[in-house]
């Protein structure tokens, strides 16, 4: 590159990153209690639903295992991040000493969440990938209650059914947005290089993906083991948000929010994970009193546990009968469609 | 030796529920290519209906035949109608989504209205008792359900294998266009296929009833796990690899259950997921011929 | 003798979605007639076929069975006028045996016994079939597949057969065989609306023929005229722009 063109690249970037910088320092002084939560689980929503739109969206394999994923993730970050007090102490888990003592930051924490939960996906998702289509997606389901009952199933290590708690509340914006912002730039990077481009030819066509010489198997890891990663990690940044781990955390109407999202938001598209993820952030976060009960006008509505869920799966039913693509489709949010959509909006 | 067949004959019951809960689930399957989670509230919505008509008003006990039937069947109709016709032919990870979406949403409205908690159902004075042969013993309830099943598994065969409906039906599973050009009218089948499948699994949830003494609003979670995995196991829209897979289903968890070791007992439900996974890496195509190209 | 055409496509214009493949077609059947439909591959042949039998989408035009105006008839519905199809490829359904694969054919008839005696017919127009006749069809060779396909579009006891591309891949003496046999059906009094690459074949066996390049006709005729006619050639092969 002329060193000129380099340097407008160094400062492009540079002004880039010093905006987000600035802008999320402005955030963190500002947002609190409702409004901070909100952006938090809109950043780790954006996190999973990114991760999910690469098996699912890119390279055709509709995974709906990520809860599975995301407790594999969760419980690996938890015995490096629980203060050993509480392992030794309280809990007396049977895990090796180095785990037993541990209680590393948060950096290394979810690297371990992360690459425990790529591994778990990989490997189970393997004999997985001779099933076809709606097979495969619908025994990936198993993987969540596979790993649940697992969980819940080795009380010595994971303390069952009760659970863990006194996480360190190690989550915070930057780390929530630090960490999507890295996810969208690598992916948006990914998706113009060649590995994004085979991830899609496999996609769209299997066989001719590799008749083009693409090795399929070792693709899909790579997709797989990609995406389990960052789920992983959005598994680990939700344990140490909440505060409380237990096997079924990451339950189906989380898995659902998360395939909501991309369909909804677009399959494929990063930017519409990104709207999908904000769509379905808002309409869970503001009908969470329901499901815990709320005075309306004096008068006391009791909680109707499951009704959020509800009212999901008929959004989703609608979104899918009127426009099957999603909000942005396939492609990424762009000037052509901003100028679409306000041509129809002056149309009116 | 003996324990061992007390245990096969005990779970009888449970795998003949998954038969032909099964057997049901594989014909919607093989039809229009659909994984209808959906399928698991038809069944719950048969064993409400039987329960309100046995249980809460005493009526008799054919009563509660025609009223788990009905439920099911008008059910199964209604979400058809709403969440698979409109997106028929869309691509089958919408429909995928579809009958998750439809799914969950009857189970939680279904919780919200009525509770999740257990609800005894009635036994019938005509199903006690329990008969003995060698050193072995069979609840006469058991016996009933096994026989009842065996009769509709025949019947349904006969239907699948040697009726006109049946052979349309599993033309259009193969290849719809070609049977439509043949003056099949797919979309009357498909009704009738659905009709067919939620009356199944009205039965097996009557039988579940009895068999188990109590019912709940989420128990059709469990069952269309069951029921999926015998599906594919027994090869996608094989009526009989159905049948067939959910007694291996249901014998063979009983069996894994008793064997276990009694602290591992919590990983009862991974039993079929296990079965599930050998199957995959051994025979993903299923045990016996599939319906579907 | 009825002077009503027994199919008659006006106009046609049809393709797949927003792509038009066939344009301004039109084309007549008469009763117990073989009318070829010829040309190159990718022209719109099948797509023609595909249109009479309400498989594709149709911008413009009329189709008409007998006089009666069938253009928005759904397919099961042509098929139940007795129209059958033979489609490219055969599709049968490789699931079902034999024998479930002609049953399927005979869909329609009412009667037990005149399924059994189109059975029987198919029977011995193609021996092997009886003999294969509870062999899943999957493992049927390609010549007793293509039979196969013939027989369960006679199974309807049709007015009117649609074949397309009978002899494609088949051995020379089977292709013999599959010219024979439609003659005899037609002998018999089915009409015959046929797409053969095999242009030879085909209008020997005809006797009306249509020539179609890229999407609409560009030369018809009597079958024996269309034999001779040097034109016929050069449209086939591209050398004179039409």
């Amino acid at each position: 590159m002329k060193p000129a063109r380099k340097t407008t690249a160094i400062i492009k970037y540079s002004v880039g990153i010093g905006l987000i910088v600035l802008i999320l320092f402005l955030l963190d002084k500002t947002l609190s209690g409702f409004w901070l939560m909100l952006f938090l689980l809109f950043g780790i929503n954006t996190i999973l639903a990114i991760s999910l739109n690469i098996t699912n969206a890119w390279i055709g394999f509709f995974s709906v295992g990520h809860g599975g994923i995301m407790l594999a993730g969760a419980y690996a970050a938890a015995f490096f991040s629980l203060p050993p007090s509480l392992k030794i102490g309280i809990l007396d888990l049977h895990l090796p000493s180095f785990m037993l003592n541990a209680q590393f930051p948060f950096l290394p924490v979810l690297i371990i969440g992360g690459i425990v939960g790529a591994v778990f996906g990989v490997v189970l998702v393997l004999p997985a990938l001779r099933l076809r289509g709606m097979y495969f997606c619908a025994g990936t389901l198993g993987f969540n209650i596979i790993m649940a009952v697992i969980a819940e199933n080795l009380p010595n290590i994971t303390n069952g059914a009760m659970g863990l708690r006194q996480f360190p509340a190690y989550t915070n914006i930057w780390w929530v947005w630090g960490i999507a912002i890295l996810l969208i730039y690598i992916t948006w990077r990914l998706k113009r290089s060649y590995i994004g481009r085979a991830f899609i030819a496999i996609g769209k066509d299997q066989d001719l993906a590799e008749h083009m010489g693409i090795n399929l198997l070792k693709y899909k890891i790579y997709a797989f083991a990609y995406s389990a990663f960052f789920t992983a990690i959005g598994g680990v940044l939700w344990v140490h948000l909440i505060l409380n781990l237990f096997p079924h955390a990451f339950g189906l109407a989380l898995v659902f929010e998360v395939v909501a999202m991309i369909v909804i938001g677009g399959m494929g598209s990063i930017s519409g994970s990104m709207i999908g993820a904000i769509i379905i952030t808002c309409f869970t976060e503001i009908l969470s009193p329901i499901e815990e009960g709320f005075s309306l006008f004096g008068f006391y509505v009791p909680p109707i546990l499951g009704l959020t869920t509800v009212l999901l799966g008929v959004l989703l039913i609608i979104v899918l009968i009127r426009k099957r693509e999603g909000i942005i489709g396939e492609g990424e949010i762009s000037f052509g469609f901003l100028k679409k959509l306000l041509r129809t909006e002056q149309n009116k | 030796m003996n324990y061992f067949l007390q245990q096969v004959i005990n779970a009888l019951g449970w795998g003949s529920i998954l038969a032909i809960l099964a057997a049901g689930y594989t014909m919607t399957f093989g039809i229009i290519g659909l994984v209808n989670f959906a399928h698991g509230e038809v069944f719950m919505a048969g064993a409400f209906a039987a329960y309100f008509i046995l249980t809460v008003f005493e009526l008799p006990f054919w009563l509660g035949v025609i009223a788990c039937l009905a439920g099911s069947v008008i059910i199964g109709l209604i979400i058809e109608r709403i969440a698979f016709k409109p997106v028929r032919g869309a691509g089958l990870i919408t429909l995928f989504i579809t009958s998750l979406g439809a799914s969950i949403a009857v189970r939680n409205s279904t919780v919200i209205a009525f509770s999740d908690r257990l609800r005894s159902f009635v036994f019938p004075e005509f199903l006690k008792g329990i008969y003995q042969f060698g050193g072995l013993m069979i609840q006469k309830k058991v016996l009933v359900i096994f026989l009842v099943t065996v009769a509709i598994c025949a019947v349904l065969l006969y239907l699948v294998k040697k009726t006109k409906v049946g052979i349309a039906m599993r033309s259009i599973s193969y290849n719809s266009r070609m049977a439509e050009s043949l003056g099949i009218n797919s979309e009357k089948i498909i009704i009738i296929t659905f009709i067919i499948s939620s009356a199944l699994a009205g039965i097996a949830a009557l039988l579940w009833g009895v068999l188990f003494g109590s019912i709940q609003a989420s128990m059709g979670a469990l069952a269309v796990v069951n029921a999926f995995i015998a599906c594919v196991v027994g090869g996608v829209g094989n009526v009989f690899g159905a049948m067939v897979s959910g007694y291996i289903l249901g014998v063979g968890g009983a069996l894994f259950i008793a064997f276990l070791p009694p602290d591992l007992v919590g990983l009862r439900p991974l039993f079929v997921w296990i079965v599930f996974f050998i199957l995959l890496i051994l025979k993903p195509s299923g045990l016996f011929r599939a319906n579907i190209r | 003798m009825s002077t009503v055409p027994l199919l008659e496509l006006k106009g046609v214009v049809a393709g797949y979605g927003k792509m038009d493949v066939i344009n301004d077609i039109s084309i007549r059947v008469n009763q117990g007639e073989v009318v070829t439909l010829l040309g190159s591959n990718g022209v719109g042949k099948s797509t023609t076929l595909r249109t009479i039998l309400a498989q594709t989408d149709l911008k413009k035009g009329e189709i008409k069975y007998n006089g009666e105006n069938v253009t928005n008839f759904p397919t099961y519905r042509i098929a139940a006028l007795g129209i059958s199809y033979c489609p490219e490829g055969r599709e049968i359904f490789s699931n079902l045996t034999t024998k479930e694969n002609l049953q399927a054919g005979a869909y329609l008839l009412k009667s037990r016994e005149e399924l059994e005696k189109n059975l029987d017919r198919v029977y011995s127009l193609f021996p092997i079939l009886k003999e294969r006749s509870n062999q899943i069809a999957e493992s049927l060779s390609g010549g007793e597949q293509e039979m196969l396909a013939i027989g369960r579009s006679l199974m309807s006891s049709p007015n009117l057969m649609l074949l397309d591309e009978p002899s494609l891949g088949l051995a020379p003496q089977l292709v013999e065989l599959i010219g024979t046999t439609l003659r005899e059906i037609n002998k018999a009094g089915v009409s015959i609306l046929l797409i053969e690459q095999n242009a030879k074949l085909a209008l020997e066996i005809s006797n009306y023929g249509y020539l179609m390049r890229k999407g609409t006709i560009v030369l018809e005729g009597k079958a024996k005229d269309l034999v001779t006619d040097e034109r016929v050639k050069e449209i086939y092969l591209g050398i004179v722009k039409v």
